[in-house]
């Protein structure tokens, strides 16, 4: 029997046993109005995620951690990627991965960089040392990602690089085209 | 001349093995146009430099 309620008010004592399913579907629903905190396990979302790189090459002084300059985006989603620095608005788990392209033109005795969360290292450095590999025009590309967690709000993640070597030689974060610069990227895996 | 090159001069027994991953003197530069900084001095035996030193 089908029951009709007219006008506004407040219904006491109706206990709904559940629904069957599929009668929600998405014509039922408006727009964004399932959080990120309902979707079940398993269920890719619709969290931050970005890709950004360099547009040039980035001198980096002598065994001077430097925050890594991505200045063109790729895509960003959420519009969370701003200075060089991803701050995201959904609290949750992110995954976050840098590859860059060092320079130099001499022998180097240490390269390498790290993913920071608020300033701290949550990557700890991944760094060569004492290769003493270097010729004129020589590039090296190093990868390394993390997870980390944030809060959707004030914290922030950042990349820092290191490049030592004898002084008076090229020390630089490469840009030698789209493809062959410093990338970074990151998105989320779940809420929290 | 860079913050490390200056460091050098007023301590030529450092080396680049005190600047490294696990070294006592950390240098830093946060891109946001202030330039090198001293994040960091744990040297055992030497003082941290004065800004006057490194003028």
């Amino acid at each position: 029997m089908a029951i009709t309620i007219n006008g506004s008010g407040t219904i006491g004592g109706v206990s709904v046993g559940g629904l069957p399913n599929g009668i929600v579907d998405t014509d039922m629903l408006a727009s964004a109005a399932v959080e990120q905190a309902k979707i079940a396990s398993g269920v890719v979302g619709n969290g931050p995620a970005f890709h950004v790189r360099a547009s040039s090459t980035q001198a980096v002084s002598q065994s001077t951690w430097t925050k890594v300059t991505f200045d063109t985006e790729i895509f960003d989603t959420d519009n969370c990627y701003s200075s060089s620095t991803f701050t995201p608005t959904v609290a949750g788990y992110y995954y976050i991965a840098a590859n860059l392209r060092f320079g130099f033109n001499a022998p180097w005795t240490g390269l390498g960089f790290s993913i920071r969360k608020n300033g701290s290292e949550v990557m700890p450095p991944i760094y060569l040392e004492q290769l003493n590999t270097a010729n004129s025009g020589t590039s090296l590309h190093l990868t390394g990602g993390c997870t980390a967690y944030l809060n959707g709000s004030s914290d922030y993640l950042d990349i820092y690089a290191n490049l030592t070597s004898g002084g008076g030689v090229v020390r630089e974060l490469n840009y030698a085209s789209t493809t062959a610069c410093c990338h970074c990227y990151g998105f989320m895996i779940r809420a929290a | 001349m860079s913050l490390y090159e200056k460091i050098i001069a007023i301590y030529p027994e450092l080396n680049s093995n005190d600047f490294t991953l696990n070294g006592s003197i950390v240098l830093q530069n946060d891109s946001d146009g202030k330039g090198d900084y001293i994040a960091k001095w744990e040297h055992p035996t030497l003082p941290r430099p004065t800004e006057e030193q490194l003028a």
